[in-house]
């Protein structure tokens, strides 16, 4: 096939689209609005290759097929050549564009500059048809490569020719009718040759890469301000020099071929979105800004008549309507729930009152389990008071059944020291001790000295040192702590031995009871004195203790 | 134990002792402790700058309309926590099975973290200024319920450290008016540490947790009373 079709057209479709698409696409990495406008072009870069791949496939196999009538294969190679020609992306191809420009422009040096240069340049090209040879018909790049060079001679020819400078001119028309005979340079030179008048300046079509392009540098200089914002937006850490190039170019294209009235909508979009506070503010403010400036440059008018248009304008309601479409939706959340129920007075109350429930359960529980570890000590306690009891029980009566003993080997004794006393006048002894019938401590007036309230008479041993009593009485107290008043006898043991004691206590209000019995007071140690203390407390029981009635050392009854 | 910040303790722990993750970590890990999002995420755009809201009218809020929007952390908090402690999450727990937390327990550990006390708290804040308050899941849905401001509320419960040694609740928010312009912003966080070695874990992490989110709410409540006292001079 046709070797040309990997390097014109789609090369100039793929420039077309680094111009239109990446340029933009690099830009809008970082951005969804030109993401959006790098989309639209793609889309419509895809769209316009397909249709032109389509197309040029069939005029291409048309104008390199033998068998093709001649009207059609004319037909087919001037299709052929035209789309070179407006859209070739050779470099000699673009530099006859560039000329155009120029020329369109009146800037003449340059434009014969260029012109020169893509007639020039045109075998230099690595893309162009270096190897064709242009001599030999057969080659297919034949007539493309004869109609671009051609192009480049005619357009320099057709400067020439409206500067008057018919010599140059009909020159090149020559060369060009040399190179394709289906050049329209063969009417240019009939007409030079007739005396025509030159045609007109050149009128790229819009899409052109050099068609009307608007000057990127004095519209962002108008802008200056807003380009700023935007850059700062779009490239937060700063725009490098490339990016701001592919910046201007992305709206360079945008702006390139179109009318007034082809960019007065999209300025209106621009400008709305700005107004309304959208998302990407600043490149909106900056793109308005741009396209308003460039519609005011071409059509002063045009931008009166859309300033006019303001009242028309979305209102700020239908504004904050667009806004909001925009913004994300999303399912019923859980926490909406939750707001929900604190909102609801009747389900933060149910809510409050299980809560409350939840507590006075939680607190039941703890008193529950606090009683049964009460309970279970309690248990645990009696258990260890019972067997304390009947301890003392058992030792009280062992003491018993000693003392008894005691007793009557005393009594036996003591019947010998009688003997002995009445003669020798010496005191009874027991234990060991010798004691004296004047015992029994009573305590309070009640009570007479040597005798019990209850009336019993006891007896108590003596110091074999002293001849006094072992055990005494040093003093008795009352006193209150916290809501209950102790009461306490104070003893001291001035012999070695240890004795039991025995004690009525006087409940409130009531008689002596039955008679509590200590473990005892403890004996002299090394001659010191040893001293005890029983204590009772009054509480509120009905056997509360209100003091001592009175006292007595057990074994001396 | 069933505190899910001490699962998460312990997941470590038993990571990095053992080494092993035979135990199933994510099954011990309650789902509401996450670190939190940028609170407007999934509820503007990304790159939506949200600029200051002229001064407003204290008297113009009253007979208004506020539409309280969570954001998804707090969604996400929600969800997780309804999960976890009303939903049987607790209960899937391996941890709380194997150690047989009673209900009664859990009932009060839920109830250190529940997200409604955010809601209860702002809810009582601002209800005196505003005529009506509304719920919304979004913007776009909070503004067909013709609201005119827009309250977004924010709240995240996190562990932080090498050891997950401290709780954190991150708190926020945000009042819009109706062009999603900001009028104020509160945000406030605090954090607790977790039990220690030597204290009970079952007690001191729902005690952290409580004392993460009593502190984030004070500051919170503080910083939202200044700003609506402001708001109406």
């Amino acid at each position: 096939m046709i070797r040309y079709v990997a390097t014109g057209p789609m090369r100039h479709l793929s420039r077309i689209r680094i111009f239109a698409v990446a340029a933009v696409a690099a830009v809008a990495a970082s951005s969804p609005l030109l993401a959006n406008y790098a989309a639209a072009e793609r889309s419509l870069a895809d769209v316009s290759y397909e249709e032109w791949h389509s197309k040029f496939d069939v005029m291409n196999e048309h104008c390199n097929r033998r068998t093709t009538y001649v009207s059609d294969l004319r037909y087919a190679c001037n299709w052929l050549i035209e789309t070179h020609r407006t859209g070739a992306g050779l470099l000699g191809q673009e530099a006859v564009e560039l000329g155009h420009y120029y020329d369109m422009a009146g800037n003449f040096a340059e434009a014969e500059s260029q012109y020169s240069a893509g007639i020039a340049n045109w075998t230099l090209d690595d893309n162009s048809p270096n190897g064709i040879a242009l001599d030999n018909p057969a080659d297919p790049g034949h007539v493309r490569a004869n109609a671009e060079h051609a192009n480049a001679y005619c357009a320099r020819g057709d400067l020439y020719w409206r500067h008057g400078d018919t010599r140059k001119a009909e020159a090149d028309f020559r060369d060009a009718a040399s190179r394709s005979p289906l050049s329209e340079c063969t009417d240019h030179l009939a007409a030079l040759e007739r005396g025509d008048s030159p045609p007109p300046p050149p009128r790229l079509m819009a899409g052109d890469p050099g068609f009307d392009a608007p000057s990127m540098l004095g519209l962002s200089d108008a802008c200056s301000t807003e380009k700023a914002a935007a850059l700062a937006a779009l490239f937060p850490n700063g725009a490098t020099a490339q990016q701001v190039e592919n910046f201007d170019r992305a709206f360079a294209q945008r702006l390139t071929g179109a009318s007034p009235a082809q960019l007065m909508p999209q300025w209106q979009t621009f400008s709305d979105q700005s107004a309304a506070g959208a998302p990407h503010a600043a490149e909106n403010a900056f793109a308005a800004c741009v396209f308003h400036q460039r519609i005011q440059d071409l059509d002063a008018g045009a931008v009166f008549q859309a300033q006019q248009q303001d009242a028309a304008l979305p209102t700020p309601e239908r504004q904050t309507d667009q806004l909001f479409a925009n913004l994300p939706r999303r399912d019923s959340g859980a926490g909406a729930n939750m707001i929900t129920q604190s909102l609801d007075p009747a389900a933060r109350a149910e809510r409050q009152r299980l809560q409350q429930q939840a507590d006075a359960d939680r607190q039941a529980r703890q008193q529950q389990a606090a009683a049964n570890n009460a309970a279970f000590w309690n248990g645990l306690l009696s258990v260890v008071a019972t067997v304390g009891n009947a301890y003392v029980d058992y030792e009280s009566t062992r003491a018993q059944i000693e003392a008894n003993n005691q007793a009557a080997a005393a009594q036996a004794a003591a019947n010998a020291l009688a003997a002995q006393q009445q003669q020798a006048a010496s005191p009874p002894s027991q234990g060991g001790y010798a004691y004296t019938t004047v015992d029994g401590r009573c305590i309070g007036t009640a009570c007479p000295a040597g005798y019990s309230s209850s009336g019993e008479t006891h007896q108590t041993p003596l110091d074999p040192t002293t001849g006094r009593p072992c055990v005494t009485m040093t003093g008795q107290e009352r006193a209150l702590a916290g809501s209950e008043y102790f009461y306490t006898m104070h003893f001291q043991n001035t012999c070695a031995q240890s004795f039991s004691y025995s004690a009525h206590i006087v409940p409130r209000g009531g008689t002596p009871t039955r008679p509590v019995r200590g473990t005892g007071i403890g004996g002299a140690q090394n001659g010191r004195p040893a001293t005890s203390e029983v204590t009772c407390a009054e509480s509120d029981g009905v056997n509360s203790c209100a003091g001592f009635s009175d006292w007595w050392l057990d074994n001396y009854r | 134990m069933s505190s899910p910040i001490m699962q998460t303790r312990r997941t470590f722990a038993l990571a990095g002792v053992l080494s092993l993750s035979i135990a199933g970590p994510a099954e011990a890990t309650a789902s509401f402790i996450f670190n939190p999002r940028p609170p407007f995420e999934n509820l503007l755009p990304d790159r939506f700058a949200l600029t200051d809201a002229p001064p407003v009218d204290p008297a113009s809020l009253l007979d208004k309309k506020v539409a309280l929007i969570p954001t998804q952390n707090f969604n996400r908090y929600a969800e997780g926590w309804l999960d976890y402690y009303e939903n049987g999450g607790v209960h899937r727990n391996w941890a709380v099975q194997l150690l047989g937390r009673s209900d009664a327990d859990l009932t009060s550990e839920g109830r250190a973290s529940d997200p409604r006390k955010l809601t209860d708290t702002v809810i009582d804040l601002i209800r005196p200024y505003f005529g009506e308050v509304v719920v919304a899941q979004d913007f776009p849905s909070a503004r067909e319920q013709q609201a005119d401001f827009f309250l977004v509320l924010d709240c995240a419960m996190s562990v932080h450290g090498f050891w997950t040694d401290k709780v954190r609740v991150d708190g926020g928010v945000y009042l819009l008016d109706a062009s999603l312009h900001r009028i104020f912003a509160s945000t406030a966080l605090a954090e607790a540490p977790l039990a220690g070695l030597l204290d009970n874990p079952l007690t001191r992490n729902q005690q952290a947790t409580d004392e993460a989110m009593t502190a984030m709410l004070t500051q919170l409540s503080a910083d939202v009373r200044a700003h609506l006292g402001a708001t109406r001079q």
